[in-house]
């Protein structure tokens, strides 16, 4: 058994596994120092009491671990300025369901002539196209992408990452940031396919080439 | 993963009302002669008060103290030829010490409440009789 044969670097990468358990920003910045920790400890019970201080060493290394574990989680769940973010980073993606609802819907509808007849698109525009509901429904389109845009950059400034307006993609390709990522990518296809929606629904109307628009 | 980054505390203005934790006071009293790592920490507080901190409990209250602003990492750092550079080394702030004494007033308070109370022998040598 390799425990056997070497029992202090069992010991040690078997905890570097159990430093797993800990939240990743904790890990980052916390788990080589606790390891090392532990192997000083590792080495400081071998010379002490062989085997027997080894597993009183570990008894002890588990409690720590459980109890450490749950606080640590608890601790980040309950911090304050990451609810805030986490609220706006909630509001950005409410924000973009219903016009990338529309979006999606139009493109399988429109773009791959799929039969979608409960089509939201379908039933409103109609309704709206010639009233004054019309600029609320262009609103909700048009604008939700930059209003995305703009909870995303406040959840930055909530969570202190020093964020400059040229600079917010980059900070989150630095910080990891998936899914302030993702939703960043959503608001720039959704503003891409509402540009070439609109070029493609106004410009032949600015040609002259359509009478009703 | 971001991280996470606390509002900043004036080191001269430690939180009022602050009630430092078991390992939290001990890890300051550790400091209190001087920057250590984490390991020097941890075999003060066995050695000196018997308590024994795993390192989830360690780094767990000395990133809580980074974040209050009671404790710092220290810039100056031992000879290189002397010390694995991996190691932070750990000082006490201008706030910490005043936590500290803040708490170790508190305890003295309650140990002379205790000795009032006959639950702890009077420290003052006995006056012969007569």
């Amino acid at each position: 058994m390799r425990l056997a044969r070497n029992p202090l670097a069992a010991s040690a990468r078997l905890y570097r596994r159990l430093l797993l358990l800990y939240p990743a920003s904790h890990r980052t910045e916390y788990g080589p120092l606790m390891s090392q920790l532990f192997e000083d400890q590792l080495q400081a019970a071998w010379g002490r009491g062989g085997r027997r201080a080894l597993a009183k060493l570990w008894g002890r290394a588990l409690l720590d671990t459980v109890s450490n574990v749950i606080l640590e989680h608890l601790d980040r769940w309950s911090d304050p300025m990451r609810n805030g973010s986490r609220l706006l980073l909630a509001a950005a993606a409410a924000v973009l369901v219903v016009p990338f609802t529309f979006v999606v819907l139009n493109l399988l509808q429109y773009g791959l002539h799929l039969s979608i007849p409960w089509n939201p698109h379908e039933l409103l525009w109609p309704q709206v196209r010639f009233t004054v509901w019309r600029y609320l429904y262009d609103a909700v389109i048009v604008l939700s992408a930059p209003v995305a845009l703009g909870l995303l950059f406040a959840r930055q400034l909530q969570l202190r990452w020093r964020p400059q307006a040229d600079a917010l993609i980059w900070v989150m390709i630095r910080k990891g940031d998936r899914i302030g990522l993702g939703l960043m990518a959503l608001c720039l296809l959704l503003m891409a396919t509402m540009g070439l929606y609109f070029i493609g629904e106004n410009l032949p109307c600015i040609l002259g080439q359509r009478i009703a628009c | 993963m971001p991280k996470p980054q606390m509002p900043d505390t004036t080191p001269q203005n430690p939180p009022s009302g602050l009630h430092l934790g078991t390992a939290m006071f001990h890890i300051l009293l550790a400091l209190a002669d001087g920057q250590k790592h984490g390991y020097g920490i941890m075999r003060e507080v066995e050695q000196r008060h018997a308590v024994s901190l795993g390192p989830g409990t360690l780094y767990g209250a000395i990133k809580r103290m980074l974040e209050l602003g009671l404790i710092g990492e220290a810039e100056e750092r031992p000879d290189p030829m002397l010390d694995d550079q991996r190691r932070r080394y750990y000082r006490l702030t201008p706030a910490g010490r005043a936590a500290a004494s803040a708490e170790a007033a508190r305890l003295e308070g309650l140990v002379r409440q205790a000795r009032a109370k006959r639950l702890l022998p009077d420290p003052r040598p006995e006056t012969s009789r007569g």
